[in-house]
């Protein structure tokens, strides 16, 4: 590697880059991460801390609020009535305790969102700003809407419109509220059995709902812990924020007695990890890198220094999004993916860094261009999938095999990582040749160079994932290739990249053709990843499935456009037109030149 | 690309050195064209895109039989429709009648079979820079030759075990059987069946099944290859004049999908006029495979002169020397909640023949195998009753493993060698 003077330790970043880039980085997480922040005189993390076991798992209170907050309102935080924004936490607490008090506060809430004025008009309600309605605004509309529910529930799924679909969402939400208003959710436990900690084995024991508890109290078999997490409710619905406080710290002790230490310090853990955000921190991050790289392209012939240290950015910030993926694994058990939503988190972390890396011999921005796009992007994608629920459940029992995952998994998903790669490098060259004067005929063929060997480790990648994929299915149900749908789009993978290959090593495809057809990729690489599952769900048109569908279409037709734009001939490219000055003087031959310029 | 292509492969066009032109090459060169492999991957890249939405409609097996594995498709173009109301909010009124004709997945792998095969007659020779190539062209047709082997050889089958039951015998749930069972024997039973072509063929044609094995000569009335039964309404028709099938009454289904999540397995039904050797009318019969649920078999007598039979419709049964009890079955679940977290059936084999009689364990992702075959945990029956466990035996599972090795060393050899390339041409 040609070093840039003055570089130690790492090549070709200078210390100056590492020390502004990491200064700025620094300053701008940390804003990031106070303006989350939310005072307050009840001890809101600490509550948030404790654990409580739902979905087959223990979890902070924390991730509760937050994953059904997100649900009802699309959002982990919720407007006060002062205008303020305000914790989950707080919200769970004010439903939990809605019962125990007539202040109505958690009824007062402007949670609820509504987007469809049918829908409005059915509660009662005019349409405003945020689209966010409390459930004291409808609350005489109960009944209309149970009704009018009814009916939409009887249409056939694939039949229902916008509407019935709509509503069937709000009383799904209205639902989940009311589970929690009355401590009902299903397939949560939340006071802990009277056994003392037996080691890991403690996790496995089911605990108690806020009914069973109750019932227990009442047959005189009193269990301090119902009494010690009633007393915090109490605190809390009488508005007592010292007790409050104290009675947390109490409940607390008593769950140390009775769950083992590990898995405690993992739910306290989770609620930090929450709290932090990484995962949102990066793709804010992302999104400044991106800034950063345009602003370099601007700076002249200072671009290679500008862009040196606009990777050590990258890499610091790839480092953040690594650190979310090894708390998720440390949280989970687990190798990095697990569901949907853990693919895209991977998919971007694998972007990044091989953005970085491409970075780091190309030295132009192209890298870290590709690391912000796609990590934004990737990251992006997942905080859409992550809304519909934890985000770190439980596996099915024949994905309980932390081998295959680790291997199969993680490799298919670089696999789309890679190809997803060559795409946006493909994007990158038409988009600079087509729209810009600036790109030479030697940058062009470098940067279709970088994408030729991205697709060469795509294929790599996708085919020994999708053949792992295979020899799994052996192993857990004898056959090695079954056809099945998602079977199939990771062979679409292998085959276009194959053809992508085998089309240059042809002389059929120059070096706008491979740029087109990875661009063509992504459409293939999107379908494997979420049209097939849509597939499968089939015409089951819940709302979410909906939205997917029309991100796929956007995508594809987005992605159909910029090939279109790529095989405009050449005199349509703004930086292959011929200029006054001749090809300048720093290619190897002429030969090599003229290839350039086609 | 620029003028000079990494790969030698494109200048294969010019003569090899000198001498005359050998004509073997001049029929080799166009078949060993990189157009033709780009083509044939274009083909194949249609077609698996088409035979996955294909299994929108149809059974797995049948997409895999009409698209991969044919010579040639005929593509509904109802699929295209489908795709585009899926994805693009085409209307759901649209429908396109008619299809167009495809290459099967046959044509297109002996396509590129020849068309990888003359390439490396003429162009790819044999060297330290080819060998990743070659690795990976190697790989890739034992790979096929692994599929081929499975295709043609490999056996899959079920085996249904109720707790604290035994079972000497594997179905096959891709096939009926129509069975008559003689149990005068108290050891064992005979019997005597009519494979689901035959029965298929005398339900298209009308004719009764008469063979001198048989008790009683056989006419399909009506075959439904996949079916729902229940209790029979006060006001329906009787369909069958004699045994079980008097109170019930068949529904016909549509045969299952490839997507489907909730039914897997055909559920074929037939009705059946039973005509005694002397011509003494038997009845009509409902025979089900509903009704031979290893869980609550209904058998059905049926008096024939020659004594009398249990008629059953059934998944074709293969027997076996060995025994399976299953000792114990269990599903275990994450605490608090329905989600299973593993299924696990404690049996005992015995097998005489052999003198094997041992304990094993077979669970999710951990098979069991005996004589060539192996036994997966495949279903739990309802209310986890008993255990369905797969058992499949394939002369050919070893290939893939091989192949896939092959191959990724291959490309690792061929992409390391560009990429040094590379990395030593930058610095």
């Amino acid at each position: 590697m040609s070093q840039v003077p003055g570089a130690k330790g790492l090549p070709g970043i200078p210390l100056a880059g590492w020390l502004v880039s990491g200064a700025v980085v620094g300053a701008l997480s940390f804003m990031i991460v106070a303006m989350s922040y939310r005072s307050s005189s009840y001890d809101l993390e600490k509550f948030g801390q404790l654990p409580l076991q739902s979905g087959g798992r223990l979890k902070p209170f924390d991730t509760l609020a937050r994953t059904s907050l997100q649900v009802i309102t699309h959002r982990t935080e919720f407007t006060d009535p002062e205008g303020r924004s305000r914790p989950a936490t707080e919200w769970l607490l004010d439903v939990m305790t809605s019962r125990l008090t007539d202040k109505g506060r958690a009824e007062n809430l402007k949670i609820f969102r509504v987007e469809n004025d049918q829908v409005l008009r059915l509660l009662g309600v005019e349409r405003r700003q945020g689209l966010r309605y409390a459930i004291n605004e409808f609350r005489d509309k109960m009944a209309d809407i149970e009704k009018a529910a009814g009916e939409a529930a009887k249409v056939d799924p694939a039949r229902r419109d916008v509407y019935q679909r709509q509503l069937l969402e709000l009383t799904r939400h209205l639902e989940l509220y009311i589970q929690i208003a009355t401590l009902t959710l299903p397939e949560t436990g939340l006071i802990p059995p009277e056994t003392p900690p037996t080691g890991e084995e403690t996790a496995d024991d089911r605990w108690l709902t806020f009914q069973e508890a109750m019932v227990a109290t009442r047959e005189g078999r009193s269990n301090p812990a119902t009494e010690a997490f009633g007393r915090v409710l109490l605190a809390y619905a009488q508005q007592k924020p010292a007790d409050f406080n104290k009675h947390v710290d109490a409940y607390q002790e008593i769950l140390q007695e009775r769950v083992a230490a590990p898995a405690m310090a993992k739910v306290r853990m989770e609620q930090v990890y929450n709290a932090v955000n990484p995962i949102y921190l990066a793709c804010v991050l992302y999104v400044c890198i991106l800034l950063a790289t345009l602003a370099g392209w601007m700076m002249g012939d200072k671009v290679i220094a500008v862009q040196r240290g606009v990777l050590a950015a990258t890499i610091m910030v790839a480092t953040i999004h690594t650190a979310a993926l090894l708390m998720r694994m440390y949280l989970q058990g687990r190798p990095p993916v697990t569901n949907l939503y853990s693919s895209a988190v991977f998919i971007g972390w694998g972007c990044a860094w091989l953005g970085a890396m491409i970075e780091w011999l190309d030295k132009r921005g192209a890298g870290n261009a590709i690391a912000a796009v796609t990590g934004f992007l990737s990251l992006l994608i997942a905080q859409f999938l992550g809304a519909s629920g934890d985000t770190l459940e439980m596996l099915q029992a024949v994905l309980d095999t932390n081998f295959w995952l680790a291997t199969h998994v993680t490799c298919i998903t670089l696999g789309y990582t890679a190809s997803f790669v060559a795409g946006f490098l493909g994007i990158g060259y038409v988009l600079w040749g087509v729209c810009t004067p600036w790109m030479s005929a030697e940058g062009g063929k470098a940067l279709v160079k970088k994408t030729y060997g991205v697709v060469c480790f795509a294929t790599l990648l996708s085919f020994v994932g999708t053949v792992l994929g295979g020899i799994w299915a052996d192993q857990s149900w004898g056959r090695f290739w079954g056809w099945d749908p998602k079977e199939n789009g990771a062979l679409l993978i292998v085959l276009w990249n194959a053809l992508i290959l085998h089309a240059r090593w042809g002389g059929m495809v120059r070096d706008r053709g491979v740029a087109v057809l990875a661009i063509l990729g992504n459409i293939i690489t999107a379908w494997s990843w979420f049209g097939t599952n849509q597939l499968s769900v089939g015409l089951h048109a819940y709302g979410f499935d909906q939205t997917l569908a029309r991100s796929l279409r956007i995508t594809w037709i987005a992605h159909l456009a910029l090939a279109g734009i790529g095989m405009l001939p050449a005199s349509c490219w703004w930086s292959l037109r011929p200029k006054a000055v001749p090809v300048a003087p720093v290619s190897r031959s002429p030969k090599v030149a003229m290839a350039g310029r086609r | 690309m620029s003028e000079t292509p990494l790969h030698a492969e494109a200048q294969g066009h010019k003569p090899p050195g000198t001498g005359a032109p050998n004509p073997a090459m001049l029929v080799l060169k166009p078949l060993a064209s990189l157009r033709i492999t780009v083509i044939l991957f274009a083909l194949s890249i249609v077609l698996v895109f088409y035979g996955t939405l294909a299994q929108k409609e149809q059974d797995i097996w049948d997409v895999v039989n009409e698209y991969f594995w044919s010579w040639c498709v005929f593509i509904p173009n109802r699929l295209t429709t489908m795709f585009l109301q899926l994805f693009f909010d085409l209307p759901s009124s649209m429908n396109a009648p008619g299809s167009l004709p495809f290459p099967g997945g046959k044509l297109i792998f002996w396509a590129i079979t020849v068309n990888l095969l003359a390439a490396h007659a003429t162009r790819l020779r044999v060297s330290w820079e080819r060998s990743g190539v070659l690795l990976i062209h190697g790989g890739l047709v034992l790979m096929m030759v692994g599929e081929f082997l499975t295709r043609e050889f490999a056996v899959e089958s079920t085996m249904t075990l109720v707790t604290g039951g035994k079972a000497s015998f594997v179905e096959s749930n891709r096939h009926v059987e129509l069975a008559f069972i003689d149990p005068s024997d108290k050891e064992n039973d005979k019997v005597v069946v009519v494979p689901g072509t035959v029965l298929e063929r005398a339900a298209r044609t009308g004719q009764p099944i008469d063979d001198p094995r048989l008790p009683c000569s056989v006419t399909v009335l009506s075959l439904f290859s996949n079916s729902d039964i229940r209790d029979r309404g006060k006001d329906e028709p009787e369909y069958a004049s004699r045994g079980e099938g008097k109170e019930l009454t068949v529904l016909e289904r549509p045969r299952v999908n490839g997507v489907d999540q909730d039914q897997k397995v055909n559920m074929p039904a037939a009705l059946v006029r039973l005509t005694d050797r002397d011509g003494t009318d038997l009845g009509t019969w409902l025979v089900s495979t509903w009704l031979q649920l290893t869980r609550s078999p209904r058998p059905q007598k049926v008096a024939a002169k020659e004594g009398e039979r249990l008629v059953s419709l059934r998944f074709r049964r293969t027997y076996k020397p060995y025994t399976i009890t299953l000792e114990e079955f269990r599903h275990e679940v994450y605490p608090g909640t329905n989600k299973p977290r593993n299924f696990q059936s404690d049996i005992r084999l015995e097998d005489a023949e052999i003198g094997v009689d041992r304990p094993a364990t077979i669970r999710m992702n951990e098979p069991m195998r005996h004589r060539g075959e192996t036994f997966y945990q495949h279903q739990a029956l309802a209310g986890d009753s008993g255990s369905v466990l797969q058992v499949v035996r394939n002369p050919g599972w070893l290939l893939p493993y091989l192949s896939c090795a092959v191959v990724s060393l291959g490309m690792l050899v061929h992409f390391g060698i560009n990429l040094s390339r590379f990395l030593r041409r930058t610095t």
